[in-house]
C-alpha cells in the first residue's frame, strides 16, 4: 500500500508539473498582459512594474523563477491585487467553495442515486418516466437559468430565500441546489441504468431466489455491484463541485474561488491562473487516486497494484 | 392536510422568519461596487471600485465643490508663489487621523515620495509628474528621492515646487494618489496596512470590516475634521452580476444600484430612476496611416454620415449626442465644434475622394471590444455608414485585453474607444492625442497641436483658454478629423426613495458623507 501510495504521489506530481508548464507557457502566449489598461502610462512607469514583477525577463528565466517558487509552495503576489497574496486570496475564497460544493454534492448524491434506485426498481413505471423527464431536464438547463429562475420566483416574487448575498445558512440554499441539479439529473441516469443492467445479471436472481428482498437485497447486492460508473464519475465530480462554478458564484455573489477560473484568465492575473490551475489538477489527481481506492473496496476482484 | 404537507409548511414558515427584513434595520445605507477593490492602497490603486471607496474613507489637501471646482479640505488655504511654480499649503488644526493623531505635512511628503519611487511601481505616479525631479525620481534618473519637490516646511506647511507652472495644480491635489500616508503604518505593516486593523484614514469615514470579493463595511471616522457623517454604516456589496443586483434592488436588500442598459427601459418609469451626464466621451477613433481612412476626405465623410441623434433611443440611458471632444460640465466645452449629421455633403465629400457612392472604397473594419453597449453602437454606426454612403462595414471584436495590445501595437484602422476624466480639465482630455501620448491610437502627430495644448495647460485668462482648446479641438475633430465623437456618457440608476442627499459628482464619484436615510418616506 506504502508503495502505491508512493508511486502515484510520484505520477501526480509529474501530471500536475506537466499541467503547470502548459499553463504557464499558453497563459504567456495570449495577447495582452496584466498591467495594459485603457489609460495608457508612461513608458518609464510601465518598466518600473515589469521590473517589480519580473515581467521584463525572458518568459524562460520567468519559468524557472516560477517552478522554484512553487516547490516553496509560494504563489507569489497577485498582479490585480496587488496588496494580497494568491495563498490569501486561496485561503479566503477556497472554504467558501469548499463548504458550498459540499453541499451540493450531498444534495446531489441523496436525490440522485436514490432517484435512481427508485427508477430502476419501478422501471418503465410512472414514477420512471417522471424522473427520466426531470433528469433529461435537469442536464439539459444550463445552470444559470436555473440559478436566474430560482432568483426570479424564489427570492425576488415568493420572497421565501433571499436572492443573493451570504449573510447566513439560508443564503446557502438557493445556490447550492442550482449547482446541484445537473450533476444530481446525471447521477440519477447513470445508477438507474448501472443497476439495471445489473438486475439482468443471472447472480440476481440467484440472490432472489434465495428469498433475499427490501433493503438488505438493494444496499448489498444490487447497489454494490452497480456503484462502480458512480464513484468513476464522482471522482471529477467532487473536484469540480468544491472549486466552485464561475456562474453560480457570480449569479448569487458568492466570495468563493470558482469566479477565479474566468477573471483570473480575463485580467491576466498570472500568479493566480496558476494558483488555480494547480489547485484544480491537484483536486483532480488526489481524487482519481481516492476513486481507484474506492473501486477496491467495492469491488474485490479489482487488486491495487 | 398530513404529516408531509405539515413539515412542508412549517420549513417555508422557517425560510420567511429567517430571510432578514433589511429594511428595518436602521441608519444604513447599502450600495453596490460591482467589484472587489484590487487595492485600498491609494500610491497603487487605479480602478474605479478601489477609488470610490477611498473617496469616503480619505481627504487630501483638496476637494471639490459641487461646481467640480478644488476647495480647501486638508489643506485651510494655500498660496501660489512664483508665477504658479510653487504653491504653498497650510493645513487645519483639526486635521486628524482616525487613530486621533494629527495630520502632518511629513505625512504628505511620505506618501508622495513612496509614490515616486520606481520600487513601488505605481501607475498613476505619472499624476504628479508636474512637481520637480518626480519623473526623473521614477525613471530612475535621479536617485534621491529628497529631491522631489515636496517639502515640509514645520508640522503644519507644506510647500511644492512644480517643474513648470500649472494652473489646475489644486485639482491634482483632489485625487487619491496624492493623499498623505502615515509612515509607521506602511512600513510596520506593508502587506497588510490596508485592512480594517491597521487602515487609519483622514476622511469622513474608517474602514471596519472587508470580508474580500464579499462586502465592505466603512463607518463614521469619530475624529473628521468636518461635519460627521449622518449614516451609521454604509455597506458595499460587491455583486458582479447586474440582474442579481437588481433582484437584490427590488427585494429592498440594496439601497442603490446601476442600471445596465437592457434593464433602463423597464425601470425608467419608476420613480426611483435617475441618470446623470458624467465627464466622459464615447468615439469612433482612426489610425490615420492604414488605407481608407489615410484619406482626410474619407474620415470627415464617415464623420458627416452618423446620426448621434439616434443614439439615445439605441442605448436608452439619455445619453448626450457629442459632435466634440470635451464634455459639458468643463470649461472647453463647446458644442458648435466638430462635424454636423449631413448625408448630402458626406457623400459629395465622399465622391471627392474618389468614391462616389462609395463605389471603389475598400471595406472598413470596425474593431470593438466585446461588450453589449458596444455592439449596439458599432451596429449602429456600420449601419448609418452603409445607408448613408454605400459603404461596406465589417465589425470585428475582441476580448479586452486582446483589443488594448492590439491598440498599442498596430491599432485598426477604425475602433471605438472612450475617455473619462481623470480631473475636471479640458487638460485631461486635450493631452490625449499629444505626439507622444501613450493613448493616442490614431498615429497623429503634430507639433502644432503640441503647442496649442502645452499654451492652454498654463494660460490663466478663461477666455483666452477657452479659445486654444477651440482652436486645438478643431484640428483634431474638423481639419484632420482624427476621430468622430459619438456621445456623452450618463450613468443611470436607481436610488431607494427614502435615501437623501446622496452626492454623485460628474467624475462619477459617490459621496456618502451628507447622506441620510428618511423613514417617513412611504416605500413602494
Amino acid at each position: 500500500m506504502t508503495r502505491l501510495i508512493l508511486s502515484r504521489l510520484f505520477y501526480g506530481a509529474i501530471v500536475v508539473w506537466i499541467v503547470a508548464t502548459i499553463t504557464f507557457f499558453l497563459m504567456h502566449s495570449v495577447p495582452g498582459g496584466p498591467f495594459d489598461s485603457e489609460k495608457k502610462f508612461p513608458p518609464e512607469i510601465m518598466k518600473n512594474i515589469q521590473a517589480k514583477y519580473h515581467l521584463d525577463q525572458p518568459v524562460w528565466k520567468q519559468y524557472v523563477f516560477y517552478l522554484s517558487d512553487l516547490i516553496r509552495l509560494n504563489f507569489g503576489p497577485s498582479f490585480k491585487y496587488r496588496n494580497r497574496q494568491v495563498e490569501d486570496i486561496l485561503s479566503q475564497t477556497f472554504p467558501v467553495s469548499l463548504y458550498l460544493g459540499f453541499w451540493a454534492l450531498v444534495i446531489a448524491l441523496s436525490f440522485g442515486v436514490s432517484a435512481g434506485i427508485v427508477s430502476a426498481l419501478k422501471h418503465n413505471q410512472s414514477f420512471d418516466r417522471i424522473a427520466i423527464f426531470l433528469s433529461t431536464l435537469g442536464i439539459s438547463v444550463p445552470g444559470f437559468v436555473l440559478a436566474a429562475l430560482l432568483i426570479y420566483l424564489v427570492g425576488y416574487r415568493l420572497k421565501l430565500l433571499p436572492p443573493a448575498l451570504l449573510e447566513d445558512w439560508t443564503h446557502y440554499l438557493l445556490p447550492a441546489f442550482s449547482l446541484a441539479a445537473a450533476p444530481s439529473a446525471y447521477l440519477a441516469r447513470l445508477t438507474r441504468s448501472s443497476l439495471l443492467e445489473t438486475l439482468g445479471k443471472p447472480f440476481v436472481q440467484a440472490v432472489q431466489a434465495k428469498g433475499v428482498y427490501g433493503a438488505r437485497f438493494i444496499f448489498k447486492h444490487l447497489l454494490k455491484n452497480s456503484l462502480s460508473p458512480v464513484v468513476t464519475v464522482l471522482g471529477p465530480l467532487v473536484a469540480m463541485l468544491i472549486t466552485g462554478s464561475f456562474v453560480i458564484e457570480k449569479i448569487f455573489s458568492i466570495p468563493g474561488m470558482g469566479r477565479y477560473f474566468i477573471t483570473a484568465v480575463t485580467n491576466r492575473d498570472y500568479p493566480l491562473i496558476m494558483a488555480v490551475t494547480i489547485v484544480y489538477a491537484v483536486l483532480i489527481v488526489v481524487m482519481n487516486f481516492l476513486v481507484d481506492i474506492a473501486y477496491g473496496l467495492l469491488d474485490p476482484r479489482v487488486r491495487l497494484k | 392536510m398530513n404529516i408531509w404537507q405539515k413539515l412542508f409548511f412549517l420549513i417555508m414558515a422557517c425560510f420567511v422568519a429567517c430571510h432578514p427584513k433589511s429594511r428595518t434595520q436602521g441608519e444604513r445605507l447599502r450600495y453596490n461596487l460591482q467589484t472587489e477593490p484590487p487595492s485600498l492602497d491609494w500610491s497603487i490603486t487605479t480602478d474605479n471600485a478601489s477609488i470610490e471607496v477611498l473617496n469616503n474613507l480619505m481627504e487630501g489637501l483638496t476637494r471639490y465643490d459641487e461646481n467640480l471646482k478644488p476647495v480647501p479640505a486638508l489643506a485651510e488655504s494655500w498660496g501660489v508663489l512664483d508665477d504658479g511654480r510653487r504653491y504653498i499649503f497650510h493645513l487645519r488644526k483639526n486635521a486628524r487621523w482616525s487613530d486621533g493623531k494629527p495630520v502632518l505635512a511629513d505625512d504628505f511628503v511620505y506618501s508622495w515620495q513612496r509614490l515616486i519611487k520606481p520600487e513601488t511601481a505605481a501607475e498613476y505616479a505619472y499624476f504628479i509628474y508636474l512637481v520637480k525631479n518626480a519623473r526623473e525620481i521614477n525613471s530612475g534618473e535621479v536617485k534621491d528621492v529628497n529631491q522631489l519637490g515636496i517639502r515640509a516646511l514645520d508640522a503644519r506647511t507644506l510647500e511644492v515646487e512644480l517643474k513648470e507652472p500649472a494652473v489646475y495644480f489644486p485639482v491634482i491635489t483632489t485625487f487619491v494618489v496624492t493623499y498623505p500616508q502615515r509612515k509607521d503604518l506602511v512600513e510596520r505593516y506593508p502587506e497588510s496596512w490596508t485592512e480594517p486593523e491597521h487602515l487609519v484614514t483622514t476622511g469622513p469615514f474608517v474602514l471596519t470590516k472587508w470580508q474580500h470579493e464579499y462586502k465592505l463595511i466603512i463607518e463614521p471616522n469619530p475624529y473628521y475634521w468636518d461635519k460627521q457623517p449622518r449614516v451609521k454604516q454604509v455597506i458595499f456589496y460587491m455583486v458582479n452580476e447586474r440582474t442579481t443586483e437588481l433582484a437584490l434592488y427590488d427585494t429592498g436588500d440594496l439601497d442603490i444600484c446601476q442600471l445596465p442598459p437592457q434593464a433602463i427601459p423597464s425601470y425608467r418609469k419608476s420613480r426611483d430612476y435617475h441618470y446623470r451626464p458624467i465627464l466622459g466621451t464615447y468615439y469612433v477613433g482612426f489610425n490615420i496611416e492604414k488605407p481608407p481612412v489615410n484619406n482626410p476626405l474619407v474620415r470627415r465623410a464617415l464623420a458627416m454620415a452618423i446620426d448621434r441623434s439616434k443614439i439615445p433611443e439605441i442605448l436608452k440611458g439619455d445619453q448626450e449626442p457629442a459632435t466634440s471632444f470635451i464634455p459639458p460640465g468643463i470649461s472647453g466645452h463647446n458644442p458648435e465644434l466638430g462635424f454636423k449629421f449631413n448625408p448630402e455633403r458626406a457623400r459629395e465629400i465622399l465622391a471627392q475622394a474618389g468614391y462616389p457612392g462609395g463605389k471603389g472604397l475598400p471595406p472598413i473594419t470596425l474593431a470593438f471590444n466585446t461588450m453589449d453597449s458596444n455592439q449596439l453602437v458599432c451596429e449602429f454606426v456600420q449601419a448609418q455608414w452603409q445607408n448613408n454612403l454605400g459603404v461596406t462595414v465589417y465589425l470585428r471584436n475582441m476580448e479586452w485585453k486582446v483589443f488594448l495590445k492590439e491598440l498599442q501595437l498596430d491599432p485598426p484602422a477604425v475602433f471605438r474607444l472612450g475617455w473619462y476624466a481623470d480631473y475636471p480639465d479640458p487638460d485631461n482630455f486635450a493631452t490625449i492625442f499629444l505626439s507622444d501620448s501613450g493613448n493616442n491610437h490614431t498615429r497623429f502627430k503634430s507639433k502644432e497641436y503640441d503647442e496649442l495644448v502645452s499654451r492652454a495647460s498654463f494660460e490663466k485668462d478663461p477666455q483666452k483658454r477657452q479659445q486654444l482648446y477651440d482652436q486645438a479641438q478643431k484640428m483634431i475633430l474638423e481639419e484632420h478629423c482624427i476621430f468622430v465623437p459619438l456621445y456623452f456618457y450618463t450613468v443611470n440608476y436607481m436610488i431607494q426613495p427614502y435615501v437623501r442627499n446622496l452626492d454623485y459628482n460628474p467624475m462619477g464619484q459617490l459621496f456618502f458623507k451628507d447622506a441620510w436615510l428618511d423613514f417617513g418616506v412611504k416605500t413602494k
